[in-house]
């Protein structure tokens, strides 16, 4: 399936290098505007920034790849900035100093892609950065939500939250952004999916939450706030032990997992108002779901087997939501 | 191999295997050796035992001498030791199982199309401790900015790591390698060229150790 999705991919790139080369070339008969953005060479730059998404976020890459070929390089672009400051924060051992040094180094390049072309800096030696200010340029972006992917993993990864509107405020925060920057890179201007991209976001930053706690296990605090842990008398190291028989631990996870639920839930009410381009750009939605229904089949145990490896229907899932147009 | 196992056993227990055979059932009541000193309860003596001055065991100690009984134990083990596994490996030839996550030689690495990754960012120049890394950076023609001088002290390295935490774009990293010993010093101050040379050398086990499939944060 994956080498399918390979081989699938790797034609999709030619298409899409195909067609900025015709691009580049009708280009080049009008007068350069001042916001140029050089073209990419070979497409090495977007290759670059979908093998990075690939590796570290299967599941949204999946997602990314059924996006109309025009959204599909800025949204790769936005995709692997995301995917680079996530991983300044959330590696092996990282100590907060240094994760603190590569936040600020990801946050002033945002600045950087903003500059003109005239004003040199590194933005173009690094493939994401390039990709990035392309798609800063083509697209009118906010800069606003691109340093909240930032400034929200600035959150120390020991500081526990304290209640679930905390843990609510923090996905909000370093998901939901992503999502308005891809409604953005669309086009759509519209309350309602701004409402619903907030939504969205916020159960899936919840269920990534969720699924770190086996993977970086007591190198952070535990995601499930604290009021939750008082009111069922649960320390965080009994949800890192992960008992199959622990009643508390397991009603612990299950209304953090029901607060992403419904939040989803919420989102997909108000699918019909959502404009049918749009819709593809949430159909990340999928594997949100697909993991709660996983995490609930396993009666919310963590580190169950079904829960911690690679849903193999997600592929076939997602294509078949992407042809009924829905999320 | 259960041949090898009889052998080794037989040599290491023998002769508590033929006492209890054959001397040992005729002498049942053999007394245990005492301890020199009077031991109050609760405590034990370590030191060495007072040995038995019974006629028996004295016969039973000259015997053993006389046959040269722990030397032919001794070849017993021996013997036995040629017939089991090894417990090293052939070093130079064979190696060790070493962690993804080691922290050996460093290397510069390169993006896919040749471009250098380091930007002269001096991230790592000003987190590392032992301050063994020296960077100069310049402006080239195509308006680029990279360093002219990318260079490491491998004698003042500690191996912390930090450097490579420290990247935003993965380009310096501790690679798998740790047989790189030279005969002088100045070996040892490594330059730009020797450690992109070290990425192209060992960029396959590189990238492979920087694994993952989901984000997390």
């Amino acid at each position: 399936m994956r080498r399918l999705v390979r081989n699938w991919n790797n034609q999709l790139l030619l298409n899409a290098s195909t067609g900025q080369c015709l691009a580049a070339k009708c280009a080049s008969g009008q007068p350069a505007r001042t916001e140029s953005v050089e073209p990419d060479k070979n497409g090495f730059g977007s290759k670059y920034c979908m093998g990075l998404v690939e590796k570290y976020d299967y599941e949204n890459y999946l997602s990314t790849l059924l996006l109309p070929r025009e959204l599909r390089r800025a949204a790769f672009a936005l995709r692997a900035f995301n995917v680079e400051v996530s991983r300044s924060v959330s590696g092996h051992q990282i100590e907060p100093q240094i994760a603190k040094l590569r936040l600020k180094f990801w946050y002033d390049s945002i600045d950087k892609c903003f500059e003109l072309d005239s004003q040199r800096s590194y933005v173009k030696d690094q493939p994401v950065l390039r990709e990035l200010k392309h798609a800063v340029g083509t697209r009118k972006l906010n800069k606003i939500y691109l340093r909240r992917l930032v400034t929200a993993r600035e959150r120390p990864p020991n500081q526990a939250f304290e209640s679930m509107r905390s843990l609510e405020e923090y996905a909000e925060q370093a998901f939901s952004s992503l999502l308005h920057l891809l409604v953005e890179v669309s086009g759509a201007k519209d309350l309602q999916v701004d409402h619903a991209a907030s939504h969205l976001g916020k159960a899936q930053g919840i269920a990534t939450l969720l699924r770190a706690i086996p993977h970086a296990g007591r190198q952070q605090a535990v995601c499930v706030p604290l009021e939750v842990l008082v009111r069922h008398g649960v320390s965080q190291e009994r949800i890192l032990r992960s008992k199959s028989d622990d009643k508390g631990v397991e009603e612990c996870i299950f209304e953090v997992a029901s607060a992403a639920n419904t939040h989803l839930k919420l989102a997909r009410q108000l699918h019909d108002q959502v404009p049918r381009p749009v819709r593809k750009i949430f159909l990340s939605a999928v594997a949100t779901d697909g993991y709660l229904e996983r995490l609930r089949r396993a009666d919310f145990l963590l580190t169950h087997k079904g829960c911690v490896g690679r849903d193999t229907m997600l592929p076939a899932r997602l294509f078949w939501n992407s042809l009924l147009n829905r999320y | 191999m259960s041949l090898t196992m009889r052998i080794f056993t037989a040599s290491r227990n023998g002769q508590r295997m033929f006492r209890t055979n054959g001397a040992c059932l005729l002498a049942a009541k053999r007394t245990e050796p005492k301890d020199i000193v009077e031991v109050p309860k609760g405590y034990v003596y370590v030191n060495n035992k007072e040995l038995s001055m019974e006629m028996e065991d004295i016969t039973d100690r000259a015997a053993t001498s006389m046959f040269f009984g722990e030397l032919f134990r001794g070849f017993g083990v021996t013997l036995a030791h040629i017939f089991k596994e090894p417990a090293t490996i052939n070093y130079p030839f064979e190696k060790g199982p070493l962690s993804p996550r080691f922290r050996g030689e460093h290397a510069l690495r390169r993006y896919p199309s040749g471009e250098e990754r380091c930007i002269a960012c001096k991230l790592c120049e000003a987190i590392c401790p032992a301050q063994a890394i020296t960077i100069e950076a310049e402006e080239r023609a195509d308006g680029s900015r990279r360093t002219t001088r990318y260079d490491i002290d491998m004698t003042k390295c500690i191996y912390c790591g930090f450097c490579q935490e420290a990247c935003p774009v993965d380009a310096i990293v501790e690679g798998p390698n740790f047989e790189f010993s030279t005969e002088t010093h100045e070996e040892l101050l490594y330059n730009k060229e020797k450690l992109l040379c070290n990425g192209d050398k060992w960029e396959s086990e590189i990238a492979s150790n920087l694994q993952a499939d989901h984000l997390y944060r």
